[in-house]
């Protein structure tokens, strides 16, 4: 009866593990680079963090788009984002609103080269190739 | 009639399995389709008729490098007709679940490759009205052969599965087609293959309109993009993964359009459909993402035809 409270308990811990695994956490395992290690941690030490989902207001988002849209540099591209975006929170909202993924080990720079090079590097690259000034 | 060349400079985009199965549910849909196979490695002539069909019955003399032979030794062209044929497997299936449209083929040579520095042999001329025509009639044939032919076998939609790249070949698809539609892999170098893409588009349509505007006989070609169709999408949690989707939705910032639909990858049962000649859209699957697959197909051909307004 123990033993099965115990394995109870293990496939537990260890369903929930893989349910909280990120898409691309799931992806490196699945690359066979990547293995699954157990972790053992006193529960009563762990510090909850409730982490408030920031969400943008939808006039903000578009603003920060049109002005990305409008730059024609990398560099006044991070200058928008600094000026209009406070934080690690707002930067992860808006590159998700605009489908950038953002790793949680990427660094607030990290993140606004993202944004960046998925806007108004993508418009400089594609007005590259085709000949054209942005 | 329209003439639609799917086409990506890239290679490797699946560019062969949306030609296939986009002619294939609309011949399911009752449309009278041609599909010209235009990429030397065959792929899409070997998605319909056995390597060793094609090796006993069209090799020699009924494939399209036949008639590029033609041009290119100063022949005249046989008409594109004697060049079609109607592969059982996909057709005996429309037939027996009594359907009307039908899919008809011109198959491509593993040798057309070649055929581009024999073309190319023949531009240029000793004046500038012998270049003119000499420009025009190497590019612009295959668009009035194609034309010739639709109407006498009454094709509503023609598909031309092009190679990647842009040899003179590849051209006379373009010249020939109302619409292209670029297959692409949501990924960096697929969606700047897009981009190499519209400029030799737009290039390619400057230099013939500009002779075409001096000849009364040939008209100028205004290709039009129809549209992106993602293709190979990893799905998570009924969407495109985050490294795919931010592709898809750079591509649209980029004002290119896109289609809504996309084709997933399932190498189960991609890989092995060439090989049975009938395209996976054909095939009714137990399995419920192998469903989901042809579903997702299906919707794609609505929206193809809703952009064609066909």
């Amino acid at each position: 009866m123990e033993n099965k409270k115990l394995l109870n308990n293990i496939f537990h811990s260890l369903s929930k593990a893989i349910d909280n695994l990120s898409e691309d956490e799931i992806l490196d395992i699945e690359s066979g680079d990547f293995e699954i290690n157990f972790l053992f941690s006193d529960k009563k030490s762990v510090v909850k963090k409730n982490k408030e989902k920031i969400y943008l207001d939808e006039r903000v988002l578009s603003r920060v788009n049109k002005l990305l849209n409008e730059a024609l540099t990398r560099e006044e591209g991070v200058l928008i984002l600094e000026e209009h975006l406070k934080g690690r929170a707002e930067l992860e909202s808006f590159a998700k609103s605009i489908d950038v993924p953002i790793m949680k080990n990427d660094k607030v720079i990290n993140i606004k080269e993202k944004i960046v090079d998925s806007t108004v590097g993508a418009r400089l690259r594609s007005g590259a190739i085709l000949g054209k000034k942005i | 009639m329209q003439i639609v060349s799917v086409i990506n400079y890239k290679g490797g985009v699946g560019k062969t399995t949306v030609t296939s199965n986009l002619a294939a549910e609309l011949s399911w849909k009752g449309y009278n389709v041609l599909v010209l196979d235009m990429d030397a490695q065959a792929s899409l002539t070997f998605s319909f008729l056995t390597p060793d069909y094609w090796d006993k019955h069209l090799k020699d003399t009924q494939t399209i490098k036949s008639w590029f032979d033609c041009i290119s030794q100063g022949n005249p062209t046989m008409p594109l007709s004697q060049l079609r044929v109607r592969p059982d497997a996909v057709n005996n299936f429309l037939n027996s679940k009594k359907r009307k449209g039908c899919l008809d083929l011109i198959s491509s040579h593993l040798g057309l490759i070649n055929v581009d520095l024999e073309l190319a042999t023949l531009l240029g001329g000793a004046s500038p009205t012998q270049t003119q025509q000499k420009y025009l009639k190497v590019h612009g044939k295959l668009r009035e052969e194609l034309n010739i032919l639709a109407k006498e076998m009454h094709y509503d939609i023609v598909l031309i599965d092009c190679p990647p790249n842009f040899n003179i070949v590849t051209k006379n698809a373009l010249i020939a087609s109302d619409k292209i539609l670029i297959p692409a892999k949501p990924d960096y170098l697929s969606t700047l293959g897009i981009d190499y893409l519209k400029k030799s588009v737009d290039s390619l349509v400057e230099d013939f309109n500009w002779y075409a505007s001096k000849d009364d006989v040939y008209k100028e070609a205004k290709p039009e993009i129809v549209g992106v169709i993602f293709t190979m999408i990893q799905i998570t949690s009924g969407a495109p993964i985050s490294a795919q989707k931010q592709y898809i939705s750079q591509t649209k910032r980029l004002g290119v359009p896109v289609f809504n639909t996309t084709f997933r990858e399932n190498k189960t049962i991609f890989a092995d459909a060439p090989r049975n000649g009938m395209p996976v859209v054909l095939n009714s699957y137990s399995n419920n993402t192998h469903s989901e697959i042809v579903s997702e197909i299906e919707n794609f051909v609505v929206e193809f035809e809703n952009k064609l307004g066909i």
